[in-house]
């Protein structure tokens, strides 16, 4: 009997995958191949997780999250050690240069004109994402993201990216986004807590001018004490204290 | 003798056993409930701005020990007694130390820190950025003075000629890290930090300034 594709050992495939240079035509080449016929995918389908899924960021929006639930309902799942929540989505920041057509003087009301002539990068144009505040508000969120995160069995290392403002955004803006920002933190916190089973790292990660985390997203430890209590080696807390209480001594009764 | 309110914390003596209800600030219950029971953890990072004052002091007394390895605390504002609380307790596993945009009541608390690192912890690395005393911020230009940085090149078929470039950053004055493991004599360059260091301008951890 001639040889045939789906007949070809793994190793083989790979050593056809490998003959693409670049590494964006090696992923092609396997989607290609994994799209060919199920007996072809099955071969292949370990070596692509394992190459392309240990690392896997997940916005936090509709999209990203049905991306994640698909993910978690494959084998592909099973290679996932490391997760990275992007909450960049709360709000959309778009940069535009001096010389651009954009002349219209409501795109920068995010930011003062101070700000703006500090930063000297040009206009921005800001405006909250409803439809990702909608998704978080109304449950369907956590819906999607406590179950989907339970099936990922070796993740090991669970990072929240802090959502990045620009410069010093007017007060009414600022506070729009705290909001938004502590809502997101307390769904993404519930859910993993709850839904991960034995994490070794959990960060909360501050870049250039990112947001810290409102300390009060922490109240939702009360109610989801981590499965991953025992196994966590490394936490990582960036955190603003966002309660309006005084600090007395404590009281002994 | 038992209170009938409810416990958290317990002290003993010969005599009697008392059992009393201390009720902390909901800023450090959030966070004390979350790192109790996380029995393995050995690298915590934590950062907390806006924080108030005697923040700090209560959630050192809030916390059990814990055996970190590696630290780092940033934004934070407290007494030297209640830092040196915190690091004791977790002295005899800790190796690595990052203190990041901390403000001390005083200078001499600053001396008397490095004092603590040098005598009672046993670290492999530590870096120290943006220490703050009172309104004044420490700045460590003199002390980078004394540890030039080396650059060299990789020689190539085209240039094989090897060179160390030397040079001091006169104006580093943020901070200073040390490593035993790339050549830092810890004890030294920690004393070396307590005479050099000067004041200067309040260090800033406002992430929205440019």
């Amino acid at each position: 009997m001639p040889p045939s594709l789906p007949g070809l050992p793994a190793e083989l495939l790979l050593k056809i995958i490998e003959t693409e240079a670049l590494p964006e035509e090696q992923k092609r080449q396997f989607s290609r191949l994994r799209a060919t016929c199920r007996e072809i995918n099955a071969k292949v389908v370990y070596f692509f997780g394992s190459k392309y899924f240990k690392k896997l960021k997940v916005k936090l929006n509709e999209t990203g999250l049905l991306r994640l639930q698909a993910i978690s309902r494959g084998p592909l799942r099973i290679h996932v050690h490391n997760m990275r929540i992007d909450v960049a989505t709360l709000f959309d920041q778009v940069v535009f240069s001096h010389d651009s057509d954009t002349t219209d003087a409501s795109l920068c009301s995010w930011y003062s004109d101070t700000a703006m002539g500090d930063m000297d990068i040009g206009n921005f144009k800001c405006e909250f994402n409803e439809s990702v505040a909608n998704f978080i508000m109304d449950g369907t969120c956590s819906q999607v993201l406590s179950p989907a995160l339970l099936q990922f069995k070796n993740l090991k290392t669970f990072k929240i990216n802090e959502p990045v403002v620009m410069g010093r955004m007017v007060k009414e803006k600022m506070e729009g986004i705290e909001s938004r920002w502590l809502m997101a933190s307390k769904v993404v916190l519930a859910s993993a807590f709850a839904g991960i089973v034995a994490l070794e790292q959990f960060s909360v990660e501050q870049v250039w001018q990112s947001l810290p985390m409102p300390l009060s997203a922490l109240e939702v430890a009360a109610i989801h004490r981590p499965n991953w209590s025992t196994t966590l080696q490394k936490l990582q807390l960036d955190l603003v204290n966002d309660l309006k209480e005084g600090m007395r001594q404590p009281q002994r009764r | 003798m038992i209170s009938k309110k409810a416990c958290v914390s317990l002290s003993e003596d010969d005599a009697q056993l008392t059992i009393v209800l201390v009720m902390y600030p909901l800023s450090v219950q959030l966070l004390t409930q979350l790192l109790r029971g996380l029995t393995a953890l050995i690298d915590f990072e934590f950062s907390l701005r806006k924080s108030p004052v005697g923040y700090f002091k209560q959630l050192t007394k809030a916390l059990q020990p814990m055996n970190l390895q590696r630290l780092k605390i940033a934004h934070i504002k407290t007494r030297y007694r209640y830092l040196a609380l915190f690091l004791r307790s977790c002295k005899a596993t800790l190796r690595s130390l990052t203190l990041e945009l901390i403000t001390l009541n005083e200078h001499e608390c600053f001396e008397t820190i490095l004092l603590l690192m040098i005598h009672e912890l046993k670290l492999r690395d530590c870096a120290i950025r943006g220490m703050n005393a009172g309104d004044q911020g420490l700045c460590f230009h003199k002390f980078n003075l004394q540890r030039p940085h080396t650059d060299y090149n990789i020689p190539t078929e085209f240039d094989n000629e090897p060179w160390v470039w030397v040079y001091a950053n006169p104006h580093d004055g943020y901070g200073f890290k040390l490593c035993v493991d790339d050549g830092d004599k810890m004890d030294h360059w920690l004393h070396k930090a307590m005479y050099c260091v000067e004041v200067g301008r309040l260090w800033s951890g406002d992430r929205y300034d440019f």
